[in-house]
């Protein structure tokens, strides 16, 4: 580990019955850092995740956020609130509720239900509110529900709920998925922008053109394995690589 | 062509406009007061049995109105708040008890089938009537807590968390039935005479809790209100429809839903302790499991989630209810059904969540 | 609540019956002999009672081996000369023999013959003593009458006056009981006896030998025993804590057999009853709260086909449960794919509305059958050949219709789960369960699956509803609370999954069963939620879930 260690996993293993989801997995992401995660499906990326925010617990190994804080006896809202924000692969934004209220409801991360019902946003809320707003490039929706945007636009809304919150770390499940060319292009210059040197970004992708231009590291993963890890060029000419993408 | 504004999904559809719940407030404020102040035989006087009627209305809307808060903004759907209703409703019946003894000197009549011949200690601490509310809302809020402790806890949700809800009520009820137990049994609670001093069976005290339901009716359904506009509100609505996400962004959800429950609850046991005086009895009827999925239909008619479209529905079904059993006692089943029907496949918004699309409707063409 | 008729509770004891052949075999050939010499026997017996105080006792002993024992115009003759002597009409004359006194005349009291000579001699007077042993012999030769209530009522006479009673006689008229009642009360008769023996090894023997013949009466017995008499040697004192500790044994035992045995004819009609709700849940994910009605309908069904056949066809009557099986189930199912079509299809992906619409439907039909047949109980005639049961072991007596609830109950269990496992339909069932995008995308018809579904889980519904009629009692919301049970079987264990129902239902049957009758009702309920909440917690989708990493 190092000082400026986000993330540090070590031998973790999960199971799901007779099916092992992840083995021996050793992986370690720095602030600064965007790391692409790659690999076929079912090879225990979405699975990573889910460890990492606490909805699943591993059978063995370590997950550690900032070197000292243990990730394995936390629940979700805890790890949440420790600065970890996800990014779910179908967009989960709150339909009901207009856009601002849901940044709003983001932005509060978990105060106790007297102080919510109580209090009114800081001034530095609204402010922050307002700019991840125009960050993501919603401000003239603030208004309208979230179930009337578009689907791209969900997306960025989803981040956007994130990003009020000033994570840490920062898990993108799919981000493009189902997005179009110029919405996808939105969003690449979305997460470009969001690189800090006190946030560690990990991006789950299958495109691979947005992970080249995104991502520093990747790591490939499969059948609960890391393959391989390094820059894009290095992966990309890996044989093991080659031979779990091209191969079978 | 803004199609999704006429979403399926009930959304979150409180108005801050505050015009129609002002006038339902008046109303219900007012036609209690139609028998005091116009003689009989004048054409807007309304008889003591009317009077009676639209106080025990109130305390179904009031009943429904805590249902709603946690099925319509917490999505959270309970068919057991007849427990609620049943503690509160209970528990004023011990208080009356008490103040009926010491009115009368004379124990009640199931009390001397037990063959006692001093009254209980265990329901002497109701003797007080502040004391046997604060009581009752205690007792409710405690049962409440422990029944959504174990529950959300344990992650059981939707239809599962509905079942067990019936369970307990079905459970609550055949206890209530034991004869053995010292609460009435199968007849019930009754001889009431005194409350806080006033005589029940006079006209004016009916009158007076009339209109204090309406009153409490007001109070409780404008301070729901403000809660569900406020960012627990949103919160609760966020429950509803994205639990995991929440949690996700932080929210130790079990503890909103917890608290959201204990105050439904809390209400759910006001609507029985005021209820109780008007009817002059209680007995384990009202904890049948089919009383409270009544609840929910009335809500589900009303429209869930608009807090307003619970009062609604409480007051036309109750109305139809009674003029029904008068009128044509076999008959009702029949038509709560179709009703029930008609709205959970046509109308999924309820009757104040149709007109609410029709004006949204209106708005956009 | 159930019909006169099966309170004959006719049983077989096959396990002491042996011995007492053994002993009726050595009886009888010293009661052949008798039979050899009637009629110097007959006036042996007279002069005896006429002459001789001393041989009261065995000449009564004779009679009543005349009327046991022998031919049928001695077995009356016998009668008779007891019901004269006991109607102070026996002339025992100076010359010319003794006579009777009948109602015209006299007979002689050896042929019974008329007698024409004129009598002058008063009757004899009956003494004390030997009116006393005349009551017995009565008590004796009614142990041995055809009637059955005649056995009984002697028997019991006979264990009352226990110190007196003639042993092998006794032993005889076991062997020839043929009732249950009637041989427990004369084996506690001898009982009795030999433990007021003056002969502690004839008392110790006794002890052990109702050791290994446990009852409730021999338990009785034995404490009696223990408290009347704390001087008993030590040798016998062992052999009573031993035998009250094998028969405490073995009583408890029976009586938890007998729990478990109730438990499971529950268990059983639960099993159907979830088996349904499992699949249509499993299925469709529909919350069907009119399930419980089902059962109703299926119970009123088979109603009417009970009073049908006892109009129209009274020789088929007893087969009215067997015919009514395809009856109701054919019943329900219609009505279910009625409302499958009608309401249900209209509400799928929303359980909390599926939910309010069955309910509805469900007081609906609640009424209308309240109106049809009215609201309180139907009384249904148990078919004769489930009356009655057997003792299978002391404390554990098994009726007929239990068992049969049982059997039918896994009788059904195992067709369903053949159709469901092992024909076309139960794959088509089980692949759209599991995925219903991709069994369409396969060509399968979704939504008549889901039509016949439903139909076969109300049909099943029916079918618990019929074996109900036999065990439980049958009114319009007889529905309400066990639908309540049966979605507890679901939600224990796990939607969709056969085996999961089977194993919840039988654990819920017997927990119920097991806390009702020592803590009622309510805790039987409380306790069950209990259960589930804590299992739930483990295991969110029940305990043999279909979907897993869903």
């Amino acid at each position: 580990m190092n000082p400026t260690t986000a993330l540090y996993i070590n031998g973790l293993n999960v199971r799901f019955g007779g099916f092992a989801a992840i083995t021996d997995l050793t992986l370690e992401i720095r602030y600064g850092q965007t790391r692409a995660l790659i690999g076929p499906n079912g090879a225990g990326k979405t699975t990573l995740m889910d460890v990492i925010t606490g909805k699943t617990r591993p059978d063995s190994g370590e997950v550690f956020l900032d070197r000292t804080l243990d990730l394995t006896v936390l629940n979700e809202a805890e790890i949440a609130r420790s600065g970890i924000g996800r990014k779910f692969q179908k967009p989960s934004v709150f339909e009901a509720l207009p856009v601002s209220q849901n940044l709003e409801l983001a932005v509060r991360r978990g105060l106790g239900w007297s102080a919510m019902v109580m209090s009114r946003l800081s001034s530095v809320q609204h402010e922050r509110i307002d700019e991840v707003l125009e960050t993501i490039g919603l401000q003239q929706k603030r208004a309208r529900k979230a179930a009337e945007l578009s689907h791209g636009q969900k997306q960025w809304l989803e981040i956007g709920m994130l990003l009020v919150a000033d994570p840490k770390v920062l898990l993108l499940d799919e981000p493009v998925a189902g997005m179009t060319e110029s919405e996808s292009e939105r969003t690449i210059e979305l997460i470009a922008s969001l690189r800090s040197p006190d946030r560690a970004i990990v991006v789950v992708e299958h495109d691979m053109e947005f992970v080249d231009r995104v991502a520093d590291l990747v790591s490939v993963l499969h059948e609960g394995r890391l393959l391989g890890e390094g820059s894009m060029q290095a992966v990309r000419t890996n044989p093991k690589v080659i031979q779990v993408y091209l191969g079978r | 062509m803004p199609t999704a504004a006429i979403s399926l999904r009930p959304s979150f559809r409180i108005s801050s406009q505050l015009g129609l719940p002002a006038l339902l407030v008046c109303v219900a404020l007012v036609l209690p007061l139609f028998n005091a102040v116009f003689p009989p035989g004048h054409p807007l006087h309304l008889s003591l049995f009317v009077v009676n009627l639209v106080g025990q209305i109130m305390c179904f809307a009031l009943l429904a109105l805590a249902l709603d808060f946690v099925w319509g903004l917490l999505g959270v759907l309970s068919l057991g708040h007849g427990i609620f209703f049943g503690i509160g409703g209970y528990v004023m019946g011990f208080h009356l008890l008490n103040s009926a003894y010491a009115d009368t000197q004379v124990l009640p009549d199931f009390m001397q089938f037990m063959g006692w011949s001093t009254f209980p200690a265990a329901l002497q601490p109701f003797a007080e009537l502040p004391v046997a509310v604060l009581l009752g809302l205690m007792m409710a809020v405690l049962v409440g807590g422990v029944v959504g402790l174990a529950a959300f806890r344990s992650r059981i949700n939707g239809v599962y968390f509905s079942i067990i809800t019936q369970a307990l009520t079905y459970a609550l009820m055949l206890l209530l039935f034991n004869n053995d137990l010292g609460l009435g049994g199968n007849n019930g609670l009754t001889g009431f005479t005194l409350l806080a001093g006033f005589d029940l069976a006079h006209e004016s005290t009916q009158v007076g809790l009339a209109s204090l339901s309406a009153v409490v009716l007001a109070a409780v359904f404008f301070l729901l209100r403000w809660l569900a506009l406020s960012s627990f509100g949103q919160a609760m609505v966020a429950v509803r429809d994205d639990e995991a996400r929440l949690r996700f962004l932080g929210f130790r959800t079990d503890r909103i839903k917890l608290a959201a429950w204990c105050l439904s609850a809390a209400v759910a046991a006001l609507a029985g302790m005021l209820y109780v005086p008007q009817v002059g009895i209680i007995n384990p009827g009202i904890v049948s499991p089919m009383l409270s999925v009544e609840i929910a239909v009335w809500v589900a008619i009303g429209g869930r989630g608009t807090l307003i479209g619970a009062v609604l529905g409480a007051v036309i079904l109750n109305c139809l209810k009674f003029w029904l059993s008068a009128e044509i006692p076999s008959a009702w089943p029949f038509v709560l059904a179709g009703i029930t029907l008609l709205i959970t496949v046509a109308l999924q918004n309820g009757l104040w969540g149709g007109l609410q699309q029709l004006r949204a409707l209106r708005a956009t063409a | 609540m159930k019909s006169l008729f099966d309170r004959l509770r006719g049983s077989v004891r096959w396990r002491c019956w042996l011995q007492h052949v053994l002993i009726a075999c050595l009886c009888a050939p010293v009661l052949q002999a008798q039979a050899a010499m009637p009629a110097q026997e007959r006036l042996s017996i007279v002069v005896s009672i006429c002459t001789d105080p001393g041989s009261y006792r065995s000449a009564m002993d004779r009679v009543v081996q005349v009327v046991v024992g022998t031919s049928p115009e001695d077995a009356d003759w016998g009668k008779t000369f007891l019901e004269r002597l006991q109607a102070v009409a026996l002339i025992c004359r100076e010359q010319g023999g003794p006579v009777f006194k009948v109602e015209h005349g006299h007979v002689d009291a050896v042929t019974l013959e008329p007698v024409t000579d004129a009598v002058d001699e008063l009757p004899m007077v009956p003494t004390l003593v030997l009116a006393r042993l005349l009551k017995n012999s009565q008590a004796e030769t009614e142990l041995f009458s055809p009637d059955v209530l005649t056995r009984r009522a002697a028997a019991q006479r006979m264990s009352q006056a226990y110190a007196q009673i003639n042993e092998p006689l006794v032993r005889l008229a076991l062997s020839k009981a043929a009732d249950a009642e009637v041989m427990e009360t004369l084996e506690l008769t001898l009982a009795k006896r030999s433990l007021a023996s003056e002969s502690a090894d004839l008392r110790v023997g006794a002890i052990r030998a109702m050791g290994s013949a446990p009852s409730e009466g021999t338990r009785t017995l034995l404490k009696n025993y223990q408290e009347d008499r704390p001087d008993m040697g030590p040798g016998e004192r062992a052999a009573l804590t031993q035998s009250l500790s094998q028969i405490n044994r073995v009583l408890w035992v029976g009586k938890a057999a007998s729990i478990i045995f109730s438990g499971l004819s529950y268990a059983g009609v639960l099993l159907i009853t979830a088996l349904g709700l499992s699949i249509v849940f499993g299925l469709l994910g529909v919350i069907n709260l009119a399930h419980g009605e089902f059962i109703m309908i299926g119970a009123y069904a088979t109603f009417v086909v009970e009073k049908w056949l006892q109009a129209h066809a009274p020789g088929w009557f007893d087969a009215y449960v067997f015919l009514a099986i395809p009856f109701a189930f054919v019943v329900c199912a219609l009505i279910g794919m009625v409302l499958e079509m009608t309401i249900i299809r209209h509400l799928y992906k929303r359980p909390l509305e599926t939910l309010l619409a069955t309910w509805a439907v469900s007081i609906a039909l609640i009424k209308l059958v309240q109106i049809l047949f009215g609201s309180q109980n139907v009384e249904f005639i148990t078919p004769s050949f489930l009356q009655g049961g057997v003792q299978l072991y002391p404390a554990l007596f098994v009726t007929w219709n239990r068992v049969f609830a049982i059997a039918l109950a896994l009788v059904i269990f195992a067709a369903a789960y053949a159709l469901i496992r092992h024909t076309r339909f139960g794959l088509l069932i089980r692949a759209t369960t599991q995925r219903r995008d991709t069994a369409r995308a396969l060509g399968i018809p979704a939504p008549s699956i889901d039509r016949m579904a439903f139909g076969l889980g109300s049909g099943l519904a029916g079918l618990a509803g019929v074996v109900l009629t036999q065990i439980a009692s049958v009114n319009p919301s007889m529905g309400t609370s066990f639908v309540i049970d049966a979605f507890m079987v679901v939600v224990l264990g796990g939607a969709g999954s056969l085996v999961g129902t089977a194993v919840s239902s039988l654990v819920l049957g017997e927990v119920n069963q097991l806390i009702e009758p020592f803590y009622g009702a309510v805790a039987a309920k409380v306790a069950v939620l209990l259960l589930i909440v804590l299992i739930i917690q483990r295991r969110p989708q029940g305990l043999f879930a279909l979907k897993t990493r869903g």
